[in-house]
């Protein structure tokens, strides 16, 4: 088999203190595997001094000249891997959530093109994660999880899951549209719509050392709500043919 | 509808018409922009002046006075082009989100190649 490149987009908004151990894990590991991995860490507008020290320690970025929020930030990182003809791109965040040793499940489905696209996730036997998060988020999870299972009769348990990887083929479709806010859910169904494979995959995650969730409780309702209407609306969809 | 609302409005109808103009002459707007507000005014003018076939309007839809269908009429019409500007406002955002990206992409091109260049001498 001919050999794929691959890409690692890490996000990161004000993660000046935790970055470079992140990048520093995935440096090391990308030397001793034999796959042909590069990385970009996407400074997303931060206001703290992550640019500097992005700069300091030679890591290879993209500053956002102002900030976009998540999903506009993994969208650059699409755009980046689609102009630079990687084959396949990983999203990987930034604040130390995810082990780079779960890379290799993560993309084998797509290197056996058994997927299009894998989604790595904590709910599955055999991932090895202890770290399954709080109760009230994996109530929502499973909410999350069932509606789009009502909506497209295709079951992924961790749907919030931020650790992912696609072909060129998904590569593609999120650099036409990528949800901006709370982009996970949602963009399923749009992947769904062009008929991409997705399987899930289980991975190992930890508690995040550094930053602060995207989602907060106070947003947590609203998240559910938009995020439910956002599948109910794309499910109107259909499929293409 | 009492003559007191109808003065309002007309004289309403008129000081939206001016501010317009004034819009317009001072470069702020473009007519085009301006066209379903004027066609507001002239609506609001119209119902003002001859307020009986409005009324005629007003009891064919089964309504009793004319200054509730203007009420009615108004309200719907905001509402349609209050989302009208939220869906240019969306789209707006879109483009910009596309220029960040764009030229946020294009900066690291730059940063490559000069690097590269110095490297190079």
């Amino acid at each position: 088999m001919n050999k794929q490149r691959i890409l690692l987009i890490i996000p990161a908004y004000n993660e000046s203190e935790g970055i470079i151990k992140v990048v520093e894990v995935v440096k090391q590991y990308i030397s001793k595997i034999e796959l042909e991995i590069d990385y970009v860490v996407i400074n997303d507008g931060s206001t703290d001094n992550e640019e500097e020290v992005l700069r300091e320690y030679n890591i290879t970025h993209i500053e956002l000249i102002q900030n976009l929020g998540i999903g506009g930030a993994v969208q650059t990182g699409y755009m980046y891997a689609l102009e630079n003809s990687y084959d396949i791109a990983v999203q990987f965040d930034g604040d130390g959530q995810h082990d780079i040793h779960s890379l290799p499940n993560l993309i084998e489905p797509i290197l056996n093109d058994e997927a299009d696209f894998t989604v790595g996730s904590r709910f599955l036997d055999e991932s090895n994660s202890e770290f399954k998060s709080s109760k009230s988020r994996q109530l929502g999870i499973k909410i999350l999880s069932s509606l789009i299972y009502m909506s497209s009769k295709i079951k992924i348990k961790d749907v919030t899951s931020g650790y992912r990887a696609g072909n060129r083929k998904a590569i593609e479709q999120f650099v036409k549209r990528y949800p901006r806010q709370y982009p996970e859910p949602e963009s399923y169904m749009h992947l769904f719509s062009k008929n991409i494979r997705v399987k899930e995959v289980g991975v190992r995650m930890f508690e995040r050392t550094t930053g602060v969730s995207s989602i907060n409780l106070i947003k947590g309702v609203n998240y559910m709500v938009s995020v439910s209407l956002a599948i109910l609306a794309s499910s109107i969809l259909g499929k293409e043919k | 509808m009492p003559i007191q609302l109808r003065l309002l409005a007309i004289i309403l109808a008129v000081l939206f018409f001016v501010y317009m103009v004034r819009l317009v002459r001072k470069d702020k707007a473009e007519i085009r922009h301006m066209l379903k507000w004027l066609v507001l005014a002239l609506i609001i003018l119209i119902g003002a002046i001859f307020p009986e076939m409005g009324s005629r309007i007003a009891h064919f839809f089964g309504i009793q006075t004319l200054t509730s269908l203007a009420l009615f009429i108004l309200v719907g019409i905001l509402l349609i082009i209050s989302l009208k500007y939220q869906m240019s406002l969306i789209s707006a955002e879109k483009q910009i989100k596309n220029l960040i990206q764009e030229v946020s992409l294009a900066n690291k091109k730059i940063k490559d190649l000069e690097r590269k260049n110095d490297n190079k001498e």
